[in-house]
């Protein structure tokens, strides 16, 4: 008998609240809530704090040693700093320091120095400025399991260069590859021909200077 | 009852420590978008290497130009766009804040630097430059620059005003007009006798053409008629020069 009674309760009790369920709250006609849409932007001071906490690596900044060619003087092995801005993927700048000593002329050497020579100074410092290109980024497999980001970049621009105590515009094109060996460590490998108008007694004559390089650069 | 609560605390401010470091060394984000893909490098042409789901919570590691490394909780890095990773939300709940550099908040206070390569009279002319935008329409610049020309050598240091009254386009004109100082040198070669060094200044106004590469890159080409005043004359100039600027 009580059984009977429980039972009926639960089935008054389940149909109510199955009533009170499936019965939406919109049941009466035409009573609809439209909430209007809220665009959220995110906030400045947010902005800011991101700003601070990411750490954002515009530039690349680094160390050279190679061989540059120093028209009608040999070759010499040249150091240099440079450091790079990187602008977009695409695009970057570029400033360079370098240093060598030129050698003998040809004259210089068969007849010797104190005869023929016709620079007194022999360092050759230049700098230049200069727009890189990404031409070709990618990737570098060295193993199956070893692969590095890479790039294929062109780089132009002028400068100056310091040679036999004058000042010389010129102009620097160039190509060169970069592998970057960890996050914030790459290698580079640069060629590049530096030309300028050299004064060789009264008359002027263009140079080509050809550079041949490898260093290390940091990203910060 | 003692050492137990003592236990808690302990373990309570460690979490609350290591929280305060996470937040204080890297900016964590959510997925929103049903995927979000990792590229390989920051760039164009780096392929896919991992795609995120939805809710899946990511780490910002680095930012390099347009380009963020992120990292997800299995630590697998990799780069992603800044518009993509713009589909982001904070743990707050509010969109990821991520502090941009696009074409027209250069209007913004920023600064820029470059370089400008040209010729002033006979002479050729290599500028480094620096440069801070004073008002949307307004940039100051300071520049320092080296004069190559056939007998004599100069540097050069000045400052210029640049207005630059239309925002909105890739390329955009703009005035400039400024004065400096130069300082000149004879080439040795041509030495003879007396001071072969002189000063003078210059004022000078222009004209050129901006133009807006990406998001921060600019090409930029002047024309700029010089006024040199020396000791005991005065000399009008025609430079013209190309110059290459980024702004960050």
């Amino acid at each position: 008998m009580a059984n009977w009674f429980q039972q009926l309760l639960l089935i008054a009790f389940l149909s109510t609240s199955l009533i009170t369920i499936t019965t939406p709250a919109w049941a009466e006609d035409g009573d609809v809530d439209i909430n209007p849409i809220i665009v959220v932007e995110p906030d400045n001071t947010q902005r800011e704090a991101y700003e601070a906490q990411i750490d954002s690596e515009f530039f690349e900044l680094g160390a050279y040693a190679g061989i540059l060619a120093i028209e009608d003087f040999g070759s010499s092995s040249v150091f240099g700093v440079k450091a790079s801005f990187h602008a977009t993927e695409d695009f970057f700048l570029q400033a360079n320091y370098g240093q060598a000593e030129a050698g003998l002329s040809t004259a210089e050497y068969i007849y010797g120095d104190s005869e023929t020579s016709i620079i007194t100074d022999r360092d050759y410092r230049y700098y230049n400025l200069l727009v890189g290109y990404n031409l070709f980024p990618g990737e570098t497999f060295v193993t199956q399991d070893l692969t590095f980001n890479s790039a294929f970049y062109l780089v132009a621009g002028a400068g100056n260069t310091d040679f036999a105590d004058n000042n010389h515009f010129t102009i620097t094109v160039g190509s060169g590859y970069r592998i970057i060996l960890k996050d914030w460590l790459t290698i580079n490998v640069d060629f590049r021909d530096h030309s300028f108008e050299a004064e060789i007694g009264p008359k002027t004559k263009r140079t080509h200077n050809l550079e041949f390089s490898t260093g290390l650069t940091a990203f910060f | 009852m003692f050492r137990s609560f003592l236990t808690f605390n302990f373990v309570f401010l460690c979490i609350a420590f290591s929280n305060f470091a996470a937040a204080e060394a890297s900016v964590e984000l959510i997925v929103i978008d049903t995927y979000l893909e990792m590229h390989s490098g920051p760039g164009r042409g780096y392929p896919i290497i991992h795609t995120m789901e939805q809710d899946e919570p990511i780490t910002v590691l680095r930012r390099r130009g347009n380009w963020y490394q992120v990292a997800n909780r299995h630590l697998k890095k990799g780069w992603i766009q800044q518009e993509k990773l713009a589909r982001t939300i904070a743990p707050s709940g509010l969109p990821a804040a991520l502090p941009d550099t696009q074409h027209g908040d250069y209007l913004a206070q920023q600064g820029r630097i470059g370089f400008a390569l040209g010729q002033q009279g006979d002479a050729e002319t290599a500028t480094l430059v620096a440069g801070f935008r004073l008002f949307s329409f307004v940039g100051a610049e300071l520049e320092l620059g080296q004069i190559f020309g056939t007998s004599i050598d100069g540097t050069s240091y000045g400052a210029n005003l640049l207005f630059e009254p239309i925002q909105s386009w890739s390329f955009t004109p703009f005035i400039s007009t400024g004065l400096g100082k130069q300082s000149w040198k004879q080439k040795e070669k041509l030495n003879v006798g007396t001071s072969n060094e002189f000063n003078s200044e210059y004022t000078f106004i222009g004209g050129g053409i901006n133009y807006y590469i990406g998001y921060n890159f600019v090409v930029r080409g002047e024309y700029r008629q010089v006024s040199l005043t020396g000791d005991n004359d005065s000399l009008r100039n025609s430079a013209w020069r190309i110059g290459f600027s980024s702004f960050f």
